[in-house]
């Protein structure tokens, strides 16, 4: 009995239908130029990373995995990582809460929503070195916050040389990356039905239950959006950092980013495309996870109906 | 139909990406074979005495020779050089000095001096504090008259024409450069009337300010009217005859054949002609002292042959230089090979060497690329920027490492091993050995050798020199005299800057962390120096800014002859040429001190590596080998001391120099009591002192090599603290974190 209900190990092959196959093969017709276009200048110089990881400086000595173990033993990469992931864990969800509540606020609003929509989006047209310098203008040992302070008795604090540094950081790019994660939610807040408010507000459903059972619910793929594209952005946080505090920032701030730029400057080539190579693992892993949950959870949905 | 436009569209896209990638794909390197014959740099002597004359002129003869005009310092003298066949023929201008035996007052002041065809000449003279300028003329054998020209002597509003240059055209007329006004004026040289009025622009450099005024051999006359244009004159009608076009901020040296003109700037030479805006380059600016920034071409002449005389000027130094470009048909029009030179900062010896490299080997061009910026103004982002082009295999094969992380690339395998050269080199000549073989070296191997070098010394008070041995000496040392300077006058960068050089290895350990209890005694020693001398006090009262320090150094403070008054403290100073010796050994003279070096010190400058990707090495090491031969090591640069022997044994002739003889130097500042103090010195250095300092070079074995990194971190933070705005603990726990994440690093 127990052998009839055994599940046949070899996956079926579902025949495509021809118009499928068309369809499929015009996608990947207009993806090839770009597929061409990253396969040259990513994937093989990613090829090229990968080889020189497994070499000396020079490039022509091998080594195995030595520079790999260099690099975990390293006190700077380590600082280094340690102040990235926590960067990632602090930012991403203080920048998906706030920007989630400022685009409900905004969607919400019926008076000046397109002024509220242009205003949180209008740092994101601002340059980065403008922000960075507009942000070193406030937070400067010189600057106005400790100006304002001492105006009122304060002493006032080098906060870009101390671990307030952090803090800076995280509110320059918060503020600078707002209103890009507001649109998205603002696109996934628009394609939820008001029918489906308008049924619970009937039905006595207060403001906290509309959003915990309406709206985050159908939130789940924006969420998944938001948060991927946040998190491959806050790679990009050395830019703001880089301009507040030069190569060597406050320990709080010196990330991954600014132990490649070194690493350059002196060419430890070896050391970065080890690191490189690790960070892309750990990031593909992460993604991969992420892919991988989702369509866990996309296949329970199913089974389900 | 519908596939079709979805493939048509597809390889489009293709095309056009591969369009865009292909772009940036090199050639296969190889050169077609060029023509033949190109114009050759050439050296002409350059005849003005140096130490008694001044170079005051050139221009032509009117049978088409160079010619030169100088004033002496001393005396009421202007000699008058013509270059025929090869020789200078100098004749005195003897009417000038019966003019002021005769009571013409001004001497000295010479601005220019012209010729016309009939052989008379016409000298400019810088009037006094409120008096006209001076024009004056007369011929070799004859008398002299001073002209009364209305233009010149007569006040227009508050002040006298500032008549800087002139050129006499074939009409006899005088046009000449009015500075204040910004005019070139036509003076008769009959009636000493103005004929004429036109615009000329004014354009600083070393050739005093002069507006450019230059004369055709058909008797046009170009004036440059503002900044990329100049207008040609008639001289017969002075009616306008065109004019040319060049580049803003070009300001060429121009001269005519009567057809074409031809002008000399950093571009190199250029044919033109008058309404038109193509140029065509006869001779590439990079092959020549004209593509070189510190040298301008002041005046041009052309010779009989297509040949060329260009005057060049340095603006630093006020140096002359004369060349002769003749075209030679039988060498290839472009070189064959080139060579290429990088350095952050720019090198006054490597473009010298480079430039006589070139003229030896005519089918050699070197390229030298730097920065543009000076050593203070260099950023990681230029390291960087060097580095990606060595990565991608562009990077140049000859580098300069003054500035760039030596040990990485050493250590990275960057910089060929340069052993076998350096053992070939040594035993053909006779060199510091010390200083060749010290500076870049690693487990036995050589990889760059500097081409010159500097000795820091110190001299002063012994108990002072035996507490600046250590931080704890110094330290013990101001328990014991809580109110001593230690230094006479000096400013608080040079307080910080010297200080961290002199204890840097107490610091900055082996095992790659701060030592931060050092750092922090250093630190509150360096506060306490700053308050027992005034510093902020003496910065302000002399209007002292950090900016000084971009030339100075470490070991140079800003009144280093402080300790004339203050003998109980003690100084430094750099040395770097025979010149340079005067202030510190003259100073020493005068307390009866001698100069000890610090630490065994020396400063290479010049630090020359091969790049071990270099397709061109051998001719690499053949640059390398000219930049350290007796040629290039014997010119005196300010820059350093000559690191081959001979050279160095050399410098004692320059001690009878007139030059060096006749050096005096003063200082002024103000005291404490709102009092000016001047002192001054007049003196030459003796042989001893010299050979003093060339033994001492000999023992010298510790390069000053400075990671512009750690250095970075130490001197922003130090600043913080010594101006107050973060307590020493904060400056310590500052440094210490970012030095050892770079260490770690």
């Amino acid at each position: 009995m127990w052998m009839k209900q055994l599940r046949p190990l070899r996956r079926r092959r579902i025949p495509i239908s021809q118009s499928k196959k068309t369809e499929y093969r015009t996608a990947y017709l207009f993806l090839l130029p770009s597929l061409l276009g990253v396969g040259g200048f990513v994937f093989l110089p990613f090829l090229d990373v990968f080889r020189r990881s497994f070499l000396q400086a020079s490039g022509h000595v091998f080594v195995g995995f030595g520079n790999y173990r260099t690099v975990l033993q390293n006190e700077a990469f380590q600082r280094a990582a340690g102040n990235t992931a926590k960067f990632i864990l602090v930012c991403i969800p203080l920048l998906l809460t706030l920007s989630l509540s400022i685009a409900v606020f905004v969607q919400q609003s019926k008076t000046y929503q397109k002024l509220m929509k242009t205003g949180f989006l209008l740092p994101m047209a601002l340059p980065v070195a403008s922000v960075a310098v507009c942000f070193k203008m406030i937070f400067d040992r010189h600057g106005w916050l400790n100006l304002f302070l001492r105006q009122f008795g304060g002493k006032g604090a080098d906060w870009l040389s101390s671990d307030s540094a952090f803090w800076v950081l995280i509110a320059c790019y918060v503020w600078k990356n707002l209103g890009y994660d507001m649109v998205l939610w603002l696109a996934g807040l628009s394609a939820i039905p008001k029918e489906q408010y308008d049924a619970a507000k009937v039905q006595g459903a207060g403001r906290w239950a509309l959003f915990r059972y309406i709206t985050l619910p159908q939130l789940a793929e924006t969420i998944f959006v938001t948060g991927l594209l946040s998190f491959i952005n806050a790679f990009r946080v050395f830019r703001e950092a880089y301009l507040l505090s030069g190569d060597y920032p406050d320990k709080s701030i010196y990330m991954l980013q600014h132990l490649f730029n070194n690493w350059f400057t002196s060419l430890d080539i070896q050391k970065m495309t080890a690191a490189a190579v690790m960070l892309v693992l750990l990031i593909g892993g992460i993604l991969s996870g992420e892919e991988f949950w989702k369509n866990c959870r996309e296949k329970k949905e199913e089974q389900r109906k | 139909m519908k596939n079709m436009w979805k493939y048509t569209i597809v390889f489009l896209l293709i095309l056009s990406l591969a369009a865009g990638g292909l772009t940036g794909c090199k050639g296969d390197g190889k050169k077609k074979s060029s023509g033949k014959g190109r114009y050759v740099e050439k050296d002409i002597e350059f005849p003005v005495k140096e130490g008694q004359e001044q170079f005051m002129s050139f221009l032509q003869s009117k049978d088409g020779n160079p010619l030169l005009f100088a004033s002496n310092y001393l005396r009421a003298e202007i000699a008058r050089y013509e270059y025929v066949d090869g020789k200078w023929e100098e004749t005195d201008l003897d009417w000038f000095s019966r003019l002021h035996d005769e009571g013409m007052p001004t001497i000295g002041k010479v601005r220019d001096v012209q010729e016309s065809d009939d052989g008379t000449q016409v000298v400019i003279m810088q009037g006094t504090a409120g008096t006209p300028d001076i024009i004056c003329r007369g011929k070799v054998g004859s008398a002299g008259e001073i002209l009364d020209i209305p233009y010149v002597t007569e006040k227009s509003g508050n002040q006298y024409m500032a008549i800087t240059n002139m050129v006499i055209d074939k009409e006899g007329n005088y046009w000449m450069n009015d500075l204040n006004n910004l005019k070139a004026v036509v003076i008769s040289p009959d009636t000493l009337e103005t004929i004429m009025e036109v615009d000329s622009a004014y354009y600083g450099d070393v050739f005093s300010g002069y507006g450019r005024l230059a004369k055709g051999k058909d008797g046009s006359i170009a004036v440059q009217a503002e900044d990329g244009i100049c207008n040609i004159y008639d001289a017969k009608s002075l009616e306008t005859k065109g004019k040319l076009t060049f580049e803003k901020g070009e300001w060429p040296a121009l001269c005519s054949d009567g057809s074409n003109w031809y002008a000399v700037s950093e571009k190199g030479i250029s044919r033109c002609q008058i309404g038109s805006d193509m140029t065509e380059i006869m001779m590439d600016g990079g092959m020549g002292m004209m593509g070189q920034p510190k040298y301008r071409a002041g005046s041009v002449i052309m010779g009989s042959d297509d040949d060329f005389y260009v005057l060049y000027g340095q603006n630093k130094d006020y140096d002359y230089s004369l060349k002769h470009y003749v075209y030679d048909p039988d060498i290839s029009a472009v070189p064959e090979k080139t060579l290429t030179v990088f350095g952050l900062s720019d090198n006054d010896t490597v473009r010298q060497g480079i430039q006589e490299f070139q003229r030896k080997n005519p089918d050699v061009r070197v390229d030298f690329h730097t920065s543009g910026k000076e050593d203070s103004e260099v950023t990681s982002d230029d390291i960087r920027t060097l580095n990606t082009e060595l990565l991608s295999g562009n990077g140049a094969d000859v580098l300069l490492m003054d500035g760039l992380p030596l040990d990485a690339y050493i250590e990275k395998g960057t910089l060929a091993d340069l052993t076998d050269f350096t053992k070939e080199l040594t035993a053909e000549d006779s060199y510091l050995d010390n200083i060749l073989e010290n500076t870049a070296q690693k487990d036995g191997r050589i990889y760059a050798l500097p081409i010159k070098f500097r000795i820091p010394i110190m001299y002063g008070s012994p108990e002072v020199r035996e507490a600046l041995e250590s931080i704890d000496s110094l330290e013990r040392y101001l328990d014991k005299k809580p109110d001593a300077t230690v230094f006479s006058f000096p400013d608080h960068w040079y307080i910080r800057d010297l200080l961290f050089q002199l204890y840097h290895e107490e610091i900055v350990k082996t095992n790659g962390k701060v030592d931060q209890k050092k750092l922090r005694t250093l630190l509150e020693l360096e506060e306490k120096i700053c308050e027992n001398a005034g510093t902020k006090e003496f910065e302000e009262r002399n209007g002292i800014t950090e900016k000084y320090k971009d030339s100075a150094g470490v070991f140079t403070s800003w009144a280093e002859f402080g300790i004339i008054k203050h003998p109980d403290t003690a100084e430094t100073a750099e040395i770097s040429s025979v010149p340079g010796m005067t202030f510190p050994y003259g100073i020493m003279r005068e307390l009866s001190l001698s100069p000890v070096s610090i630490q065994n010190l020396y400063h290479p400058v010049g630090i020359v590596g091969v790049n071990q990707n270099s397709t061109q090495k051998d001719l690499a090491e053949e640059f390398l080998k000219f930049l350290l031969s007796e040629e290039v090591q014997s010119v005196q640069q300010k820059e350093g001391l000559p690191v081959l022997a001979d050279s160095m044994d050399g410098l004692k002739e320059e001690l009878d120099s007139t030059y060096m003889n006749s050096l005096s130097s003063g200082w002024r500042f103000e005291t404490e009591d709102g009092e000016m103090e001047f002192i001054a010195f007049g003196y030459a250095v003796t042989e001893e002192e010299l050979r003093g300092l060339l033994d001492m070079s000999r023992t010298l074995t510790k390069p000053l090599i400075q990671d512009r990194a750690v250095w970075g971190i130490y001197q922003e933070n130090a600043e913080k603290y010594l101006e107050g705005s973060i307590d020493v603990d904060e400056a310590v726990e500052t440094i210490a974190q970012k030095a050892d994440t770079y260490l770690a690093e």
